[in-house]
């Protein structure tokens, strides 16, 4: 019976002990998460190439690096995407003497996003909640060779921010296969967005094309028929079926 | 004197070129591919053969409205076969016609075309097929009647009518029942029943690759009555693009046959065709190599001795 008294105790313990460190690492959290979402600031860039490791072989680059993000600031950009960059350079051990010029040429990018943002969206963009991820997707697909002309046709208010986000990274793929026609792409990507398919559902475009380039249709051809078919009512189930009876074997 | 085949030859190509003017003013051309490859080719018989070949391919289309379009498809494929000491060809044309509306799909679609190959003297075929489909948002039902008529080496007239129903499921993932009954009646008198179920599945994720599996079962009944073969049949297509200015496609098809008209005769069959193409880095995609190659292979339960065929092809095609 003393045993069992025991027993429970020991038990009892253990689970306030549980709760305890629970709460502790809980709240231990908080100042952490506060630190990693405050705002990237040239001093917070400054501060980590000279304490984070793998920045070592960069000292000596350490002022102008950080010059790349006072203007940066200085032209009213959010640091945290060139940081990411940064980071991003430094994990994958980029020779110093490139690195520079991936910042420089990544700041350029963003700022042509962002112009294209505004005038696309409107001066209010910058407040809307997915515009650091509309500019690191617009950045990207700049990086990856997309066509800014293509850009802008995506970057529309009948379109809207969040359609945008999950628009672009198949878009690029898309491009990257064969290179997408900028007139029938305004209609298609019309056609997408007024459409109920889910914005999760758009990645399969990107497969759905590749079989059509496969199947020798000509890429204006494939955009106009995903057109007309959205138009009409239609969704992924009867683009495959008309992409396949069109497609040459 | 005509005989048969040259008069329903005749007719065709009157249709053909009667719908050709018919429908060029209203056509658009769009691409024009012309290639060349040379292919070495060991066949069933031991035989090794070479075939270079020149093609070219002609598509047509006319977006009339959002709901109405129409297509065109030329081609001509030719060369020269070592094995036969002959000209092979291969000249096809395709006319077809799209109507879309919000809760229904139809189209059709007739074409010609004339082969001669080492296995085929001379052959000409016309069909005409078309499809109706009932569309909802996530499924669909389709019928489609289908009507071929070949002249050469044995004339023949198949109609066929296949339903089914298509359905999206999942992210990417679509899948399709069928059933296809087709009836065949020969110039000798003869008749063939061919009944065939097969279910397909389709994967399209968001990344540049995509599997088509699809499986089925043939039964051909001799006269309508006696079962004269009996197959099941899988196959996997698969399509990826895995670096830049690069598609691969492989084709794999497994059959194993029943024939009940020699009962010991069992046959499995195992055909592969693999193809690569690649863009050449100058002329902005419009040139591209292709590299390909097949095997097939086949055994039969009577005859231990396996028979295989296969092929390797180089070749290069221009987008004029």
């Amino acid at each position: 019976m003393e045993q069992g008294i025991r027993r429970r105790r020991r038990t009892g313990f253990s689970r306030t002990n549980l709760l305890v460190a629970g709460l502790v690492v809980f709240f231990s959290w908080v100042p952490l998460i506060q630190v990693f979402t405050q705002e990237v600031t040239p001093d917070t860039v400054r501060m980590w190439l000279q304490t984070e490791p793998m920045a070592a072989p960069y000292q000596d680059l350490a002022p102008s690096i950080v010059r790349v993000f006072e203007s940066a600031r200085s032209e009213g950009l959010p640091l945290e995407l060139l940081f990411d960059k940064l980071k991003e350079g430094a994990a994958k051990r980029v020779p110093p003497a490139r690195l520079k010029p991936v910042l420089e040429g990544e700041l350029n990018r963003l700022l042509k996003v962002r112009k294209i943002l505004l005038e696309g969206f409107g001066k209010d963009v910058t407040r809307d909640p997915f515009f650091l991820q509309g500019m690191k997707v617009g950045a990207l697909a700049l990086l990856s060779g997309f066509p800014e002309e293509g850009l802008k046709i995506v970057c529309t208010p009948g379109i809207g921010m969040e359609k945008m986000v999950s628009l672009i990274p198949p878009l690029v793929e898309m491009h990257r296969i064969e290179a997408l026609p900028l007139q029938p792409l305004s209609s298609f990507v019309q056609a997408l967005s007024a459409s109920p398919i889910p914005p999760s559902q758009y990645g399969t475009f990107v497969s759905l094309y590749l079989k059509a380039t496969a199947g020798r249709i000509p890429p204006p051809d494939t955009l106009r028929i995903m057109t007309d078919v959205l138009k009409a009512g239609g969704g992924i189930l009867q683009i495959e079926r008309e992409l396949a009876r069109r497609s040459r074997k | 004197m005509m005989n048969r085949t040259e008069k329903v030859g005749r007719k065709v190509l009157f249709m053909g070129i009667w719908l050709t003017v018919f429908f060029y003013p209203s056509l658009v051309w769009t691409d024009v591919r012309v290639g060349m490859e040379g292919a070495l080719v060991k066949r069933d018989n031991g035989d090794r053969v070479y075939l270079p070949q020149g093609w070219i391919d002609v598509a047509v289309s006319h977006f009339v409205s959002e709901s109405f379009t129409l297509f065109g498809d030329f081609s001509a494929k030719g060369g020269w076969d070592s094995g036969m000491a002959d000209i092979p060809y291969d000249v096809s044309g395709a006319l077809s016609g799209s109507l879309r509306g919000e809760t229904f799909f139809a189209a059709l679609e007739g074409g010609l075309r004339g082969i001669r190959r080492y296995d085929t003297p001379r052959q000409l075929l016309a069909y005409l097929s078309s499809n109706l489909s009932y569309v909802m948002t996530e499924s669909s039902l389709f019928l489609k009647p289908f009507l071929q008529t070949v002249r050469g080496p044995t004339d023949s007239t198949t109609m066929a009518l296949e339903g089914g129903i298509e359905k999206l499921f999942g992210e990417g993932w679509m899948g399709a029942f069928s059933f296809r009954p087709a009836l065949t009646y020969y110039s000798d008198g003869s008749s063939e029943l061919t009944l065939e179920p097969k279910l397909t599945f389709d994967w399209f994720p968001s990344f540049p690759f995509t599997a088509n599996i699809r499986g089925g079962w043939t039964r051909r009944l001799r006269d309508n009555s006696d079962v004269q073969e009996e197959s099941v049949f899988g196959a996997l297509e698969l399509i990826w693009y895995p670096i830049s200015h690069v598609i691969l496609q492989l084709d794999t098809t497994v059959e194993k046959v029943y024939r009940a008209l020699t009962a010991t005769d069992k046959g499995l069959t195992l055909e592969s065709v693999l193809e690569l193409r690649t863009g050449l880095p100058f002329g902005e995609g419009s040139c591209e190599l292709i590299f390909g190659g097949g095997y097939e292979w086949r055994v039969y339960a009577e005859d231990p001795q396996a028979e295989d065929q296969w092929f390797v092809r180089v070749g290069i095609e221009w987008k004029l």
